[in-house]
């Protein structure tokens, strides 16, 4: 019960998010310019930004933008360590981990801040690039979870009553793994979260165009030496919303389904 | 261990590999690099050749390589200096910068943590939770904006750039206070993550069984924890450090370039919003060797600590 308590800010955050329009009357993008740079008022709930834009509106498109990346690519890294983790396998199991371990030290955040230099900046592409960076993670977690299971008494006794190993890896190994990659999904939204906003603060992510926390936060690194407090400190509470009560999810997941990690 | 270094070096090579591939089956070509996209085609030819993009790319990646492991690793194309004498300069402010942060964040974790294990399941140790889960929630440059907007803006104690004031780089005071902020965002972003392993780390040896013969031989407790369970604690606590050297120092990269320090992640994402691509290379180069000779290190420093490590490895 005590959980949905700490749910209840996100619920209530993706509810204003997916219902823009009927709580602001602005356009996101619509930057009227003789309102530059408005401190908090009735007019404008949370202030305005350089360009005349209403801030409380931009937020709302950027939550949902954050939110639609941060967990289409968490499932797409799901599915991409599930099918690498299924081939290894199948055939040359040390080959593929020995291939893991190089992915896992490669310097991602480094190669992706590259990479996006080349791609087009918008939710799809970031989509990808953000799963094809962070499966190698899930996907040690998980082969190594395979094995602990791989030794218990129930697979082997699968295997002796003539279940195939794919049989077997489909009935027996991967439901007892549900209650660890549903915690790692949880996990995997936070740092997709948090990585599309520092790609796009660098200008390296997303579209100017638009609406994320991190371009948000982009242009409001500029305007912070004028003392436009209202454009760092809700841009961050809206993140703070976003990422803590699904951190307290999976703490909570974790500790009621006994997984470590 | 040893076997860990090749693996390391292997790693680097691979990794600018990746780039070097992308880089030459990308569209945009490096001749336009130079600024000037108004750049003929002839000319566009020329500078493609003279800086022999226009071989197969095995045979580009292997003559680069070879200057790369004799220290040459070209000239950049914004700056137009030498990359080493470039790299050199900055090498030095990066490695300050993460070694005062990662000094102090080793201690307060390990503080923080041998003050939630003597007051256990007390308002202390949910407070350190809390506030630790807070600032680790944030990504590192988010947390640097609020403490440029706080110290820099509004108070007006400390500079929110570079690393020393113009004029004044020997002064030793001057670069201390530039050093402040981006030491204190490194710290409280990491924090929340060492201090659980460190407790996870001192509880598991607090409840081994030679702490139960040490209170039975009447040892006070600040002794125990202090000289036995810490001791045995430590090179875990130790080990991780080491394997989180990259992600550490990703994050450094990201503190660096928010407070424009003069350090080598300030270099790197200029030089990838630029597209300086030599200079891009030889960064990642760099950086993967240098979180492989990091965990290296503190691999040595557990073996140092803990010779029981000496009959595993």
């Amino acid at each position: 019960m005590k959980i949905l308590y700490l749910l209840s800010p996100l619920f209530l955050t993706l509810f204003l998010a997916f219902f823009a329009p009927l709580f602001s009357s602005y356009d996101p993008n619509f930057g009227d310019v003789t309102k530059l740079l408005f401190a908090p008022n009735l007019e404008h709930i949370l202030g305005t930004d350089m360009l005349g834009r209403d801030l409380f509106t931009r937020i709302l498109y950027a939550l949902k933008t954050s939110f639609f990346i941060g967990l289409l690519s968490s499932f797409l890294t799901l599915v991409l360590a599930l099918l690498y983790v299924f081939v290894a396998r199948l055939f040359f199991y040390t080959f593929f981990m020995r291939l893991l371990d190089m992915f896992l030290a490669l310097p991602f955040l480094l190669l992706m801040m590259f990479f996006s230099g080349f791609i087009e900046g918008n939710n799809l592409s970031m989509i990808l690039m953000i799963a094809l960076t962070h499966w190698s993670f899930v996907a040690k977690l998980f082969a190594s979870e395979l094995k602990r299971l791989e030794n218990l008494e129930f697979y082997q006794a699968a295997l002796v009553l003539g279940s195939t190993k794919i049989k077997a890896f489909f009935r027996d190994l991967l439901p007892p793994c549900f209650s660890l990659l549903a915690v790692l999904f949880v996990l995997n939204i936070v740092h997709a979260i948090s990585t599309e906003a520092t790609l796009s603060f660098f200008g390296l992510g997303l579209g100017f165009e638009i609406a994320s926390l991190g371009n948000i936060l982009n242009e409001a690194s500029k305007a912070v030496f004028i003392g436009a407090w209202w454009l760092v400190l809700y841009p961050l509470l809206a993140l703070l919303i976003l990422i803590l009560p699904l951190l307290a999810l999976s703490g909570y997941l974790r500790k009621c389904w006994g997984v470590s990690l | 261990m040893f076997k860990r270094l090749i693996f390391v070096i292997f790693i680097a090579f691979f990794s600018t590999f990746l780039c070097f591939s992308m880089l030459h089956f990308s569209k945009g070509s490096i001749a336009y690099a130079k600024g000037t996209n108004a750049v003929s085609l002839e000319a566009k030819g020329r500078l493609e050749k003279s800086f022999g993009l226009d071989e197969p790319l095995l045979k580009q990646y292997g003559s680069w390589l070879f200057k790369a492991l004799r220290g040459d690793f070209g000239v950049s194309l914004i700056y137009g200096e030498e990359i080493f004498s470039l790299l050199n300069e900055r090498f030095f402010n990066t490695l300050i910068l993460s070694f005062v942060a990662l000094l102090i964040l080793f201690f307060s974790s390990l503080w923080l943590g041998i003050l939630c294990l003597l007051y256990p399941n007390s308002f202390l140790e949910k407070l350190i939770y809390i506030l630790s889960m807070s600032f680790f929630a944030l990504p590192s440059f988010a947390l640097s904006l609020v403490f440029i907007l706080f110290f820099a803006v509004f108070l007006q104690i400390l500079p929110s750039s570079g690393t020393a004031d113009i004029g004044f780089e020997d002064d030793i005071l001057s670069r201390i206070k530039h050093l402040v902020l981006p030491v204190c965002v490194l710290v409280m972003s990491h924090l929340a993550v060492f201090t659980q392993v460190a407790k996870t780390s001192l509880f598991e040896s607090y409840e081994k069984p030679f702490i139960l013969s040490a209170y039975a031989r009447g040892l006070s407790q600040i002794r125990i924890v202090l000289h036995f369970t810490l001791k045995h604690a430590l090179s875990p606590v130790i080990s991780y450090f080491g394997a989180c050297a990259l992600s550490f120092m990703m994050s450094a990269y990201v503190v660096e370039s928010v407070f424009a320090y003069g350090g080598l992640g300030n270099l790197m994402i200029e030089s990838i919003i630029f597209k300086d691509y030599p200079v891009v290379l030889a960064l990642v180069f760099i950086s993967v060797l240098l979180a492989g000779f990091f965990t290296f290190l503190s691999d040595l420093i557990c073996l140092f600590l803990n010779p029981r490590l000496k009959g595993i490895n």
